[in-house]
């Protein structure tokens, strides 16, 4: 970590750049202590019992830093506001995670945990720079801001990822007769219960990935790795489930990442984020196809009703007869218009939140 | 901290525009205020001292005209430079501005 406390009568702003050695834990008990402190003196509205405690703010800190494995030496992972005094007077957090233009590898930070005391609010604008200055590096994105933050965003040029839509597919399984089973019967026949055809090697594991082809067009996308999979699955503040399809050789041909999801008795898996690595996207529907049908053949709990996907960016449409409309709060400042391949277009996740590790 | 150093963005290609247009910084500053002074009566004068936040100008609209002027004036604030005096009126934005331009390097 670096940066001096300022000495002059003045704020200043400090980039948190990657741990080195014992700096590093002083400067994130500094954090943690900070943001407990926000949330006890009443700032953060509606903040939980756990939230005015250092220690689950610590915990966060080492989620989005010290285990992510896009948290490379080179990335900033925070900015931090000082007061006159030396003083955090305000934070705003940073999740590195790596994107693609096809074969290009292009840094990305998720935003998280905007905090500025209200004392120094009017000292708040080097901070929005900073972060503005750090979108002609860094693809940035939002997808849980406040009203507050929102306003700022809009007006730094961030864009608002297009509304989705969530398609279902039920099943009825084998469990005997019961009432559930009565209400799923004609959501299942709407929506097709038909067994789907196994991809033919399935995993569930993200260590079975032994590569991970270049995405089949230029758009802008999450960068997919075994270690950020992993990381993401054992990170997440609830349970989430990998399946995956590869061919013989360990390339991974499809994924999807799930969490779990109960709703008038029922069970769901919606899918936060998936790709497929073919032209059409057949790999990707034969597996949710499947995942619909064997969950627990794709590490899913065995008596999931309904699979749950919902699609920011339709590239393939699947067949699902039942769908709903989804909208996200989602924000993303696209890559410098002056970029190669700037006007490609991105393919948005619902993942793409710090909303999976609070 | 790393602290900037006030330089334009595209050096080579806006010092000529830079070094010309140094005497036009507060009318060109004047017309991105404009729109956001909100309480400042329409065609009335802008005195280069009159208090901005008096005239209308909040903290959303400051992002949004710091954002303006560096693409305008293809230079670079450093955040060091940032504070809650910087907006208190045309003139101290304009003395900003001008310390930022190569032609005051």
């Amino acid at each position: 970590m670096s940066g001096t406390p300022a000495a002059s009568l003045r704020f200043s702003v400090e980039n948190v750049v990657s741990p080195g050695a014992g700096a590093a834990v002083g400067e994130i008990a500094e954090i943690a202590e900070f943001l407990a402190a926000f949330s006890r003196d009443g700032e953060l509205p509606d903040a939980s019992e756990a939230e005015r405690k250092p220690e689950l703010w610590a915990r966060r800190l080492g989620v989005w830093w010290e285990r992510n494995p896009f948290a490379r030496e080179s990335e900033p992972l925070g900015l931090i506001l000082r007061g006159p005094e030396g003083e955090i007077a305000g934070f705003h957090g940073l999740i590195p995670q790596d994107y693609v233009r096809g074969a290009e590898v292009l840094p990305g930070l998720i935003a998280t945990t905007f905090f500025v005391r209200e004392s120094a609010r009017h000292a708040a604008l080097g901070l929005v720079m900073r972060v503005k200055r750090l979108g002609q590096t860094h693809h940035l994105v939002d997808g849980t801001p406040s009203e507050e933050v929102l306003a700022i965003w809009e007006r730094l040029g961030l864009q608002r990822a297009p509304a989705g839509t969530q398609h279902y597919r039920f099943r009825l399984g084998l469990r005997p007769f019961s009432l559930r089973r009565l209400m799923l019967a004609p959501a299942a026949l709407l929506t097709g219960s038909k067994p789907a055809s196994s991809p033919s090697h399935v995993i569930v594991d993200p260590a079975k990935i032994v590569s991970v082809p270049t995405p089949p067009d230029a758009k802008l996308r999450k960068r997919v790795t075994p270690d950020g999979l992993a990381w993401m699955l054992a990170s997440a503040a609830r349970p989430l489930y990998f399946c995956g399809a590869v061919d013989s050789n360990g390339s991974l041909r499809a994924y999807f990442l799930a969490e779990e999801k109960r709703k008038l008795g029922l069970r769901f898996a919606r899918i936060l984020e998936c790709a497929s690595f073919d032209e059409n996207g057949s790999a990707l529907q034969q597996l949710v196809d499947f995942a619909a049908t064997e969950p627990a053949a794709c590490g899913l709990p065995a008596d999931t009703d309904a699979v749950v996907w919902t699609l920011l960016n339709p590239e393939h449409r699947p067949q699902w007869r039942l769908r709903s409309s989804w909208s996200t709060n989602q924000y993303f400042l696209p890559p410098p218009s002056g970029s190669e391949g700037a006007e490609t277009g991105k393919v948005s996740q619902p993942s793409e939140s710090d909303s999976l590790f609070v | 901290m790393n602290p900037q150093k006030m330089q334009p963005k595209h050096a080579s290609s806006s010092t000529t525009a830079t070094t010309s247009s140094l005497t036009d910084i507060p009318t060109r500053l004047e017309s991105l205020l404009r729109p956001r002074l909100r309480l400042l009566e329409d065609g009335g004068s802008l005195d280069p001292e009159q208090n901005l936040g008096k005239a209308g100008l909040d903290s959303l609209a400051t992002i949004e005209l710091l954002v303006e002027i560096e693409e305008t004036f293809e230079t670079t604030i450093p955040d060091e430079e940032i504070d809650e005096n910087t907006f208190n009126s045309l003139s101290t934005i304009a003395r900003l501005v001008e310390r930022s331009l190569p032609a005051a390097a």
